[in-house]
């Protein structure tokens, strides 16, 4: 047969996921019969990895903390994105009257200790590079419990490379004598020393020095000092569990808390800490939305997880 | 799972950020701060000035946040501002906008296959052959999974157009790539002789 069943412009959509779902999979069984068109598939597919590849390492120019701050300090602060929108005129500060003449050389007195204390800044692009801590997060090994991880992280964790962990794959991560297990379904990056979970559940075991490891979630960072301890991202906030030793939790709004032993707290949107898991805003999206649980849904534990059946710390 | 919880934590900061909760804006920079800045890198090069686009791109989508329905995903909406603050700081700097999608003239410019030995290379350089917005096209919807009809909404230009420069490029590509592996076959086989 010369000529192909579909056009390569149908096989690019149907890669894509473009397609309505009748015709993706009238696509998908063409390709499952004809071996030209499965063939040409293949290389396309081939390319799409190759793109994505390329793409996602454009994208992992890591943000200073220098430039997020500059943008958060250019925020209008506690005024609402509308009255930033609407008015002329800056908001004016909320000082008692009769404290503004003690707040003024108050305030010139922190000023300057602050700018003699201080490092000179330096444009972004001299900033020294961090100094590579003794405690160290690249030499790592994965040991796969279950499942298959992607190809990027079968045998170590590359830095700065996210993973995604599909339902059936589940891997521990061993660094020196610190474990990390990460259960199905979770995403993360490893970076120099902390590792962002950006979804999912995962259980850390420090054993010796990790000076400056953290675990950062999208609402609260997590810095374990000899511990053992689970970090659960979730679609109603973060859980943080505290089997051993003692963790400083800081939430994305500045928000401090300690964790001990035995401990659980669950952080909201809002950035604040809990006992119980946080409740989903009263006035949810329109949007479909039917995933928020109601209060007393249970968290996606790890009670009929594969997880319990494995005891490997 | 994790799509739609990122999604769902995402809207959360949204919230709270419409709220009055600035402080709930930080995440959403730190997330897509690699994404932001590898697309205004394609049109400023010096990385100090990128840096600054991209400060104003995300002050400026804080500002706008009021105006932002979930109706449609966070990504696109923020890589528009982007798109748009770099296309305007290129104007103010008063160099010619190439915003033409015809592809002949760029095609000519792609790389033979002789000029890199590694694949991964080679398709970078390939890449970095074409003019910026399909480059940012690759990185749209390769990188950061935005459909052609939010890619299209990027660039104010219909589907059609979107489709239609994505499929041409990636053919050419794929021809190229197949042309490289052919001749380093020959190669490789003339070598073990």
């Amino acid at each position: 047969m010369q000529h192909m069943c579909l056009t390569p412009e149908k096989i690019q959509e149907y890669l894509d996921n473009a397609l309505p779902h009748q015709e993706k999979q009238d696509v998908s069984a063409h390709l499952a019969s004809c071996s030209q068109c499965h063939s040409e598939a293949q290389e396309y597919s081939r390319l799409f990895s190759a793109a994505t590849s390329s793409a996602k390492k454009q994208m992992q120019n890591a943000y200073s903390r220098a430039s997020v701050d500059a943008i958060m300090h250019r925020l209008p602060g506690a005024r609402t994105a509308d009255q930033f929108l609407n008015s002329d005129k800056p908001v004016p500060a909320k000082f008692p009257f009769k404290l503004n003449w003690f707040w003024i050389p108050t305030m010139a007195v922190v000023i300057l200790l602050i700018i003699f204390n201080h490092t000179k800044s330096v444009p972004d692009s001299e900033l020294p590079k961090m100094p590579v801590p003794q405690f160290s997060l690249l030499e790592n090994s994965v040991e796969v419990v279950i499942g298959e991880p992607p190809p990027h992280a079968r045998t170590i964790i590359k830095p700065g490379i996210e993973v995604k962990l599909d339902s059936k794959t589940m891997i521990l991560v061993g660094v020196a004598k610190h474990k990390f297990k990460f259960t199905p379904g979770s995403v993360f990056v490893i970076n120099n020393n902390e590792v962002e979970l950006t979804s999912g559940d995962a259980e850390f075991v420090m054993v010796g020095d990790h000076e400056n490891f953290k675990v950062k979630t999208p609402l609260v960072t997590v810095v374990p000092i000899g511990t053992s301890f689970g970090v659960a991202v979730k679609s109603w906030g973060v859980k943080v569990d505290l089997k051993k030793g003692r963790v400083d939790l800081e939430s994305f709004t500045g928000n401090h808390q300690n964790l001990e032993t035995g401990q659980t707290l669950y952080v909201g949107a809002d950035g604040n800490f809990s006992a119980d898991i946080p409740q989903p805003p009263a006035h949810t999206s329109p949007d479909n939305s039917s995933r928020q649980q109601p209060a007393n849904s249970q968290p996606t534990g790890t009670t009929d997880s594969p997880a319990k059946l494995i005891d490997s710390f | 799972m994790t799509e739609t919880s990122v999604k769902d934590i995402e809207q959360q900061l949204i919230a709270e950020v419409q709220r009055g909760n600035s402080q709930a804006f930080r995440p959403l920079v730190e997330k897509y701060w690699g994404l932001v800045n590898s697309i205004i890198s394609k049109y400023i090069k010096c990385r100090e000035t990128a840096d600054d686009i991209c400060q104003e791109a995300f002050i400026a989508a804080f500002a706008h946040l009021a105006s932002y329905r979930n109706t449609c995903r966070f990504s696109p909406w923020l890589v528009k501002i982007a798109v748009n603050k770099a296309l305007e700081h290129i104007r103010r700097e008063s160099r010619a906008v190439f915003v033409d999608f015809d592809l002949d003239f760029v095609i000519s410019s792609v790389p033979t296959p002789e000029d890199a030995f590694e694949q991964k290379d080679f398709f970078d350089q390939c890449l970095t052959g074409l003019p910026e917005h399909l480059q940012i096209m690759f990185i749209l919807r390769h990188g950061a999974d935005l459909s052609y009809e939010e890619m299209a909404q990027v660039f104010d230009v219909p589907v059609g157009t979107v489709k239609s420069l994505m499929f041409r490029i990636r053919g050419q590509l794929k021809t190229l790539i197949e042309s490289r592996d052919r001749d380093h076959k020959v190669l490789s086989s003339e070598g073990l002789e």
